[in-house]
């Protein structure tokens, strides 16, 4: 079973190739939560623009080229963001809530999942999506030879059976452990199902689609710009959607936020995410309505637990967590875009809980107390322990440069001997998943589906190179937990999280810092909504008024 | 020194700067930190992958191997697959290739036309002290312009004649009017440079003898200029064109991202980014050669033209 990380994929953070501001969870698709972007009627009026013409294709941003058109293979938003137009899954996010789409219904226990299959889906290609065919993308989702990065975050990572029964027109999977977030986790784009004509031949599903969703793949100039093509017929949308879709939506390749942001204020695009400096410009350009919904998970400071290293020891994690503010962080790497944080997950996350107060304004006196109770103290401006001087290793992201410069003056004014490291968002991942040399890091927990059940795949079990538990963080309080909660249905579940939020936060093993905000800015006249987290554009619910 | 001579040590020091871009390309997966069959296989990769896909590289085997094998996938023009995307990086080359030439080739021709005709055109008024005010706008105008970055000149640009005036695209590559503007913003430094250098060589061809006895002949100002002054001027603007050719790609990079050209400079970006090892190998080995050749072909060229240049050469 392929265990997930949280960076390159639903859970990791890019951004173009320059300057903080340029941030943004590349990843971390979740699913569909869809936050309502309701652009229709808001602005463009009398405005001197051009209206947007109702019959003309939809124009959306992708802030980079894709990787993979392949639902189990693509580590980026930006191929989740063609896959969750191209393919079905068996079921949606809406709100908070899981709604039904290629199944009907379903029975869930703590361990298993039946789904009722809705008749007459068909591929693009014609051919009938069946039950097992259902099923034979899903257990090819999770076969160790198909190598899929986020598996894991569909199934878990105790193994998985998955069974069809076309008679019955019902799909079971499975887990060999309690995982009730095995629901939520099918209808993540990676869970996307795929055709047995791809399944024949999977190797051309990088750049060949063959799912049964809203849209073909039409028109490709690799690199600048995909146009999709609204299915005749199409009538099996989540939650029964059965809404017009835009007859074309083309999405264009643009890198650079000033010009994206430049393309909306001329009409170039009518969709599109822009971060750093341009927003301001793009929210004082009354033609256009943003649209914000923060990211399901949290920018959160974490420390290497590992034998030898200095966060091995919870004081002193405690300690140094105070010396950090969320505040300045978020000012730093976001030009402020984002909220303090109170958890390792943001607000619009079923069974969230406010654990912790987050630092807006550095009490230095409060920190030099706290590391002198954990034997650290400032012997001519430096800090030492037994006659050594603490020296910490932060790995930075090149992604969001300028908040790991904030977090290494912040750690460097407690008296910290503090080295920084930036990377580009990939060594940063595999330096953590390696097992590479850090001490310290802020990590983007960017999971795309509304779950809390992402966040223990990355800060439980073994450490790397055998597991995902980067940090090596061991916190028995947490596990049982979470142990608990998966095991749970009922409202005891939440319970459960709030015990394992907290938990995880009291002991400095996760100091969550920022809930970033995606801005998505539409043209007058378009009605969207995201999905992901903020993250993707729900093309279910994407129209022209 | 025979011209087959010089033209058999030219080609060697070409094939040399060329068999040394090799080597970079090489070294680069090389040297750069953290494993590449780690980047192939993903980082959830068991070990046991992760050899199977060192083994299949060929990253098992010792170096001067590999760089044999190398350099013969390279003659055979196969840069092996995207990391990233699986895709041939020949077709990914080829597919950003036409977009880039496009680019590059208006931008040399603006840069070379533009740095030409202005140097000459400020060396024949500001001749003999003239326009000192003249003179005085042209040395500020062209060092903002030298000296003000492609990514701000592409953005000012953008805003401007499409944002405000609405007169050309924001972006993208839609029809000619797309090449406009990320051509203006690649030449706009170089020209600025090309033309400051051959001002300078007009005024200095323009003191010499010859050109004064053209004056004393009474010949007509095109003739003066056309004739005499210009092909001795340009023998330096050749020379600087080379220079400015390697600037002019390197420009290439940062515009295309500007603009949203899907050209080999946003992927070279891109793939950096991804650490897409095989496509940055491939790409920096044929800008490199392209420059490398480039500036060979100036070398001959300024030879060709240029009697002193061939009399200090042979």
């Amino acid at each position: 079973m392929a265990k997930a990380h949280g960076l390159s994929a639903p859970g990791a953070y890019s951004a173009p190739p320059s300057g903080p501001a340029r941030a943004r969870p590349r990843v971390l698709a979740s699913v569909v939560m869809a936050t309502a972007l309701t652009a229709a009627g808001c602005g463009g009026a009398g405005t001197g623009k051009p209206a947007v013409d109702p019959a003309a294709p939809v124009v959306v941003r992708l802030n980079s080229d894709w990787d993979s058109l392949d639902p189990a293979k693509t580590r980026t938003t930006n191929g989740y963001q063609l896959v969750t137009a191209l393919y079905d899954r068996v079921v949606a996010v809406e709100g908070d809530k899981v709604v039904p789409y290629l199944a009907e219904s379903w029975k869930q226990t703590a361990d298993s999942v039946t789904l009722i299959l809705r008749k007459g889906v068909t591929c693009a290609d014609g051919a009938e999506l069946t039950p097992s065919a259902v099923a034979a993308s899903l257990r090819r989702l999770g076969a160790e030879e198909t190598g899929a990065p986020y598996a894991n975050l569909v199934f878990g990572n105790a193994g998985h059976t998955v069974e069809a029964d076309d008679a019955a027109r019902t799909v079971t999977v499975r887990t060999n452990q309690p995982y009730s977030d095995l629901l939520i986790g099918l209808a993540q784009p990676m869970a996307s199902i795929v055709c047995p004509a791809g399944l024949r031949s999977p190797a051309g599903l990088a750049a060949a689609p063959a799912g049964s969703g809203p849209y073909t793949l039409g028109g490709t100039t690799r690199g600048a710009s995909y146009t999709l093509r609204a299915r005749p017929g199409y009538g099996w949308g989540p939650a029964g959607h059965t809404g017009a879709y835009p007859r074309e939506v083309t999405f264009r390749v643009v890198q650079n936020d000033s010009t994206a942001a430049n393309m909306l204020g001329s009409g170039d695009l009518d969709l599109g995410w822009i971060s750093g400096p341009d927003v301001r410009r793009a929210q004082s350009d009354t033609s256009l309505t943003a649209v914000t919904q923060a990211i399901y998970g949290s920018f959160f400071l974490v420390f290497n637990h590992a034998k030898g290293r200095p966060g091995a020891d919870p004081a002193l994690r405690a300690a140094l967590a105070g010396a950090v503010s969320a505040t300045d962080f978020n000012t730093s790497a976001f030009f402020g875009a984002g909220d303090p944080a109170t958890s390792p997950v943001s607000p619009e996350v079923p069974c969230h809980t406010q654990v912790r107060s987050p630092v807006t304004a550095v009490d230095s006196a409060a920190v030099t107390r706290a590391l002198a109770e954990a034997g650290w103290i400032l012997e001519g401006g430096r800090l030492v322990r037994d006659g050594k001087p603490l020296t910490i290793r932060l790995l930075g992201s090149t992604d969001y440069a300028a908040g790991f410069e904030y977090v290494l003056e912040a750690l460097h004014r407690t008296g910290a001997s503090v080295e920084l490291q930036l990377v580009e968002l990939n060594g940063f991942a595999e330096t953590l998943f390696k097992g590479g040399d850090w001490d310290v890091t802020v990590y983007p927990f960017t999971p795309l589906a509304p779950s809390l059940g992402a966040l223990g795949l990355f800060v439980t079990g073994e450490a790397p190179p055998k597991g995902a538990n980067f940090a090596g963080i061991r916190n028995p309080g947490f596990e049982s937990a979470v142990a608990k909660a998966q095991a749970s249905l009922g409202a005891e579940r939440c319970a459960f999280w709030a015990e394992a939020q907290k938990t995880i936060v009291e002991s400095a093993d996760v100091v969550p810092l920022v809930h970033l905000k995606p801005h998505w800015f539409a043209r007058a006249g378009l009605t969207a909504r995201l999905a992901g987290g903020g993250t993707l554009v729900d093309l279910h619910h994407l129209s022209r008024s | 020194m025979h011209v087959l001579t010089w033209a058999a040590r030219r080609i060697g020091v070409t094939a040399a700067l060329l068999a040394g871009l090799l080597v970079v390309s090489f070294l680069l997966l090389h040297l750069v930190p953290g494993d590449p069959a780690v980047r192939v296989a993903g980082l959830n990769a068991t070990p046991e992958q992760v050899t199977a896909v060192r083994q299949r590289l060929g990253l098992d085997q010792p170096i001067h191997r590999q760089f044999i094998g190398y350099v013969a996938h390279v003659f055979q023009l196969d840069f092996g697959r995207s990391f990233q995307t699986g895709e041939p990086v020949t077709e990914v080359i080829g597919s950003r290739l036409g977009v880039t030439l496009r680019l590059a080739t208006a931008g040399i021709v603006v840069t070379m036309s533009a740095g030409v005709l202005i140097g000459l055109v400020m060396g024949a008024l500001t001749r003999e002290g003239r326009r000192r005010g003249a003179e005085a706008s042209f040395a500020l105008g062209t060092s903002l312009a030298g000296a003000v970055p492609e990514y701000v000149t592409g953005a000012l640009l953008a805003l401007v004649f499409s944002v405000v005036l609405g007169w050309l695209p924001v972006a993208g590559l839609t029809g000619p009017s797309g090449l406009i503007l990320p051509t203006i913003a690649v030449s706009l430094a170089p020209a600025a440079v090309l033309s400051r250098i051959v001002r300078v060589e007009t005024l200095a061809v323009l003191a010499q003898e010859y050109a004064r006895a053209a004056w004393a002949k009474r010949l007509r100002p095109l003739r003066v200029y056309g004739v005499h002054v210009l092909p001795n001027a340009l023998t330096a603007a050749l020379t600087v064109g080379g220079l400015v050719f390697a600037g002019l790609l390197g420009g290439t990079v940062v515009v295309e991202n500007v603009f949203a050209l899907p050209g080999l400079g946003s992927k070279l970006v891109e793939s950096v980014m991804a650490r897409d090892y095989p496509v940055v190998q491939a790409v920096i080995l044929l800008l490199g050669a392209a420059i490398v050749l480039v500036n060979g072909c100036v070398e001959a060229a300024v030879r060709l033209l240029d009697p002193r240049v061939r009399a200090a050469t042979s």
